[in-house]
Parts: C-alpha cells; sequence; structure tokens
C-alpha cells in the first residue's frame, strides 16, 4: 500500500505473504516461531512466491 | 473477479500462475487452449481442408503450434509459419511444444519466416493467427506487421487464437494494424478490449480451458506478482513509499517495531514509528533501521495530534493500532487520528487496538483506501456478531461489514477471508504456529508492498 498499489489487491497478496513467510519458518523451527522468524522470510516469499507450492501441495496429502 | 466477467492481461497472467500453484500447469492450459481452437475449426472444416498457422515466438505462437499438431492428427492439410527466429524462442513450454512440431515432418509443413520478405499471401482454407496475445503494447514491427498484411489480404477463413493480432487486449486500441478475424477464440472469458473492437473480432467464441475455480478465489502467487513494484536504478529513496506506523504503548512495545520491519523487507524505503516516548526509545534501540517518533507521555493521546498531523502528511500510508492499548485517552485520541488521515485520503490499515477502539462500526465510515485486518475477536469488537465457523457464511459476514463500513476487510483465521464488498478472496497460507502473539502483525506489515 505504501508503496501506491491497490488496496484491496495489496491486502490479498499481503495475506499470501505472510502466511507462506511463516509456513516457510515452520519448516526450519517447527511449530516454535516466534514473529522475527517470520520476517526473515518475507523477501523470499516476494521474490519467488512460487516456492510454496510444493508446502502447499505437501499439506494435501 | 467473476468467470464471465472480461479480464484485462493483467488478470489473466494471474490466473495462470495461480493455477500453476494449484497444480494445473500453463503447459496443460496451452494444451487445452490450442485443442480448443481445434475444435472450432473442425465444427466449421473437414480434413483435407488447408490451414495456414502463423506463430509468433511467445505463449499466443505456443497455443498456434498446439492448434497445427492437432489439426494435422485430424489429417487437415497443415502449414506452420513462425514469425521470427526459431531460436528466439525462450520461454520452456514453447520449446516444447515447437519442438513437438518439429519432430512432426511427416504431416505439417514448417516455414520459419525471420524476415518479412519471407512472408506473402496464401490460399489456404483456414488462416490461423497466433502471432501475438494478451498484454502487448506500442506498434507493430516487422516481421509481424507483415504477418499481420498477409493474413489480411489472404481469402480464407481467419482466426484469431485469444487476441487478434494488433488489438491491444486491455484497451482494445488498434496497435498500427490488426488481423480482422472472422472468429476469435478467447480463453477462459473475454479479454476487456475485445468489445472495443469488435469489428476485428468477428464472431467472439470464449472456450474453457481448465483453470481451477479456485486460481480466482485463493491468493497465490500470481497476486503476489501482480503487486511486486518494479525498481529502476536510478530510483530514489522515498519513491518507493513512506509508512507510518502509529502504535507501542508502555505495556506494549513489540508490536509496531514488528510491524516496521516486516514493511522494510517488503520492500517500503522508508518506515517512521510513532510511539510514545520510552517505548519510542525502545524501538529505536530494537533495530537501528527504525525511525521514531517520540510523543511526550506514557500513551497516545489528543496531546499528540499536531505532531501526528505533519507525519500524516509527510506519509505516503498509514498503519494505525499495533500495541496501542485501549486507555479512554487512547480511544479518543485514535478517532481524531483517523479522522485525520481519512480527510487526507491516503491509504490506511488498521489494527488490533485501534479496531477496539473504534466500537461497532454502523455506517459507511470509510472508503476503499481504508483496510481493516481484524482477527475474531477483532470482528466481533467491530462487527457486534461472533464470525461463524462455516467458512461459506463467514465470507458472506465479511463481505457484508466491508459493504457496511466501506473498508476492505480481511479476517484473519485458518483460511483468511479478505473483501471489499464485492468481491471476496479467501488465503490458506500459514499455520497454527502463527498464532504466537504479535505474529498477526505481519499481515500489516506484508501488507505495504
Amino acid at each position: 500500500m505504501a508503496q501506491g498499489v491497490d488496496s484491496f489487491r495489496a491486502a490479498v497478496a499481503g495475506a499470501f505473504i505472510t502466511g507462506a513467510s511463516g509456513d516457510l519458518a515452520k519448516e526450519e523451527f517447527g511449530y516454535h516461531l516466534t514473529p522475527t522468524d517470520l520476517l526473515e522470510h518475507i523477501p523470499k516469499v516476494m521474490n519467488d512466491p512460487m516456492c510454496h507450492k510444493e508446502i502447499h501441495q505437501r499439506n494435501l496429502q | 473477479m467473476t468467470p464471465s466477467s472480461p479480464l484485462s492481461s493483467a488478470e489473466a497472467r494471474v490466473l495462470d500462475r495461480n493455477s500453476e500453484y494449484l497444480g494445473v500447469s500453463t503447459l496443460q492450459l496451452m494444451e487445452n487452449a490450442g485443442r480448443s481452437v481445434a475444435d472450432a475449426i473442425s465444427t466449421r472444416f473437414g480434413a483435407g481442408s488447408s490451414v495456414l498457422v502463423y506463430c509468433g515466438v511467445g505463449r499466443n505462437g505456443g497455443d498456434g503450434m498446439v492448434v497445427a499438431r492437432h489439426l494435422a492428427a485430424r489429417k487437415f492439410n497443415v502449414t506452420l509459419r513462425l514469425v521470427g527466429d526459431s531460436r528466439t524462442i525462450t520461454d520452456p513450454i514453447v520449446l516444447q511444444n515447437w519442438l513437438a512440431l518439429k519432430s512432426m515432418s511427416a504431416s505439417v509443413k514448417i516455414e520459419e519466416c525471420r524476415d518479412s520478405s519471407q512472408l506473402s499471401d496464401s490460399d489456404s482454407d483456414v488462416l490461423v493467427d497466433a502471432v501475438l496475445g494478451t498484454g502487448v503494447k506500442g506498434k507493430l514491427r516487422q516481421p509481424i506487421l507483415r504477418a499481420v498484411q498477409v493474413i489480411n489480404s489472404s481469402r480464407g477463413f481467419k482466426v484469431a487464437v485469444d487476441v487478434p493480432t494488433g488489438i491491444d487486449s486491455d484497451m482494445g486500441e488498434v496497435l498500427g494494424e490488426a488481423v480482422r478475424a472472422n472468429l476469435t477464440v478467447t480463453f477462459h472469458a473475454t479479454k476487456t478490449g475485445l468489445m472495443k473492437a469488435a469489428n476485428f473480432c468477428g464472431e467472439v467464441n470464449v472456450a474453457d480451458i481448465g483453470i481451477p475455480p479456485e486460481a480466482a478465489i485463493f491468493a497465490g502467487p500470481g497476486d503476489v506478482e501482480a503487486v511486486r513494484v518494479r525498481r529502476s536504478p536510478d530510483s530514489h529513496k522515498g519513491e518507493f513509499g513512506r509508512l507510518l506506523v502509529i502504535g507501542g504503548s508502555e505495556t506494549f512495545t513489540g508490536a509496531s517495531p514488528l510491524v516496521a520491519l516486516a514493511a522494510y523487507r517488503t520492500g517500503t524505503d522508508l518506515v517512521f514509528v510513532a510511539a510514545p516516548e520510552k517505548t519510542a526509545y525502545a524501538i529505536s534501540a530494537i533495530s537501528p533501521n527504525l525511525i521514531s517518533i517520540k510523543l511526550p507521555g506514557e500513551s497516545l493521546a489528543l496531546a499528540h495530534i499536531r505532531t501526528l498531523r505533519e507525519q500524516i502528511q509527510r506519509a505516503t500510508a498509514i498503519v494505525v493500532g499495533p500495541g496501542l492499548g485501549q486507555s479512554i485517552k487512547t480511544v479518543t485520541a485514535v478517532s481524531r487520528v483517523l479522522e485525520i488521515i481519512r480527510e487526507s485520503r491516503k491509504p490506511l490499515l488498521i489494527d488490533a487496538d485501534a479496531l477496539r477502539c473504534l466500537r461497532v462500526v454502523k455506517k459507511r465510515l470509510f472508503d476503499q483506501s481504508t483496510v481493516l485486518t481484524p482477527h475474531g475477536g477483532e470482528f466481533q469488537a467491530i462487527s457486534g456478531k461472533i464470525p461463524s465457523k462455516d467458512l461459506k457464511v463467514r465470507s458472506s459476514e465479511v463481505k457484508a461489514f466491508a459493504a457496511k463500513s466501506g473498508a476492505i476487510t480481511l479476517l484473519k483465521g485458518s483460511t483468511d477471508v479478505i473483501s471489499d464488498g464485492e468481491r471476496v478472496r479467501l488465503n490458506d497460507t500459514g499455520n497454527p504456529g502463527m498464532t504466537v502473539g504479535g505474529t498477526g502483525m505481519y499481515s500489516l506489515g506484508s501488507w505495504e508492498g
């Protein structure tokens, strides 16, 4: 939003990024997550959001 | 984005990418797309008819290669003209289809036309235009321009794949010259520009290509890619946003700096955190990246309005809420701050304590520049009712609340529900480990992207 993106689209993307960052953090730390663990994964999800596909598909099995 | 509403090229790309994420690859969609065009031709012409397929080197060309393969299998007399140099085919799925065709030397005649002089009229029964697809901007250049001219001057039945080449699929403008098709087979839904360019499209058929409806419902990689802001090498500090976070109190130091740090991670240039002074010093100590604005006293109060007004004027977006607390003084100050931000019409995100300060929202307080990010309990505080456990019911509750309040509403949960009062989207990423206090804050920071 601060960068001038339409708010609805930013909200949808933000929800995905937040959750996906949390999932990547969980891969590393299990359920022993702290808020700062998520932070570190935000850039990875933003640069390559498709990296979450593997986790998505594993969750379905 | 209902299935029947026209798509922009950006929306079409989001659907392709989300579909890939859900397990239906772009290669599969390309196969279905090409096959649907072959089907449309087969209902009008029979085996033995001559078909000339003009393909570009991109994805639209890839669709055309699939058309050629299917028609060859149905015993049409198929020639494929590649408009451009095959060495410039870089997309792996286009290359895969190109190589498949190259091995069909017994059933398809291939002509590679790197130069416009190699293109001439033909007397084929059917001409397929798979040169350029959606999202093309700028005037056509050679050899594509020549391809458009020879397609138009040929006498056969002309079929455009997705969009006639030379039509801007978003605006409907003609990019210099455009193919005049008898039939346009467009994929998944019509495109916003096709209505305006009706003279060029001929009959328009919408073909289903197997995109799961969920690609338009659940947030996916396509949605993230669509909001990423490109940076040029000469961009300057502040060009990618100045975010102001108003939050923190003596009790809750951690929440607002987390939001601020997350905003940096999403690419916001400058983040300012306004907080009561002791908290502000603590925030500055947490990270040298954070710039804090020190408000005298222990919690947010009306005395800070003047300072905050100046900061709001300088910001490109504002977050209000994390760690504010809910003292009576703070509740009064929050409502005044929100008024000032609303008058400025700047993007605003309201979370956590500031949501509770709102109390039950009974009228249209906001517009679409405001986003509210309640969890279940906060949603109850602002809507007056506990959100349903049933996802369908919950979706309609969020939609109704968004319509009433005017604000985009994101209800956090194991499945997030996001609505602007008309559209509803869901998000399934995340895990139970994230319910640790403070983790919910990230939705805020991330949004600043």
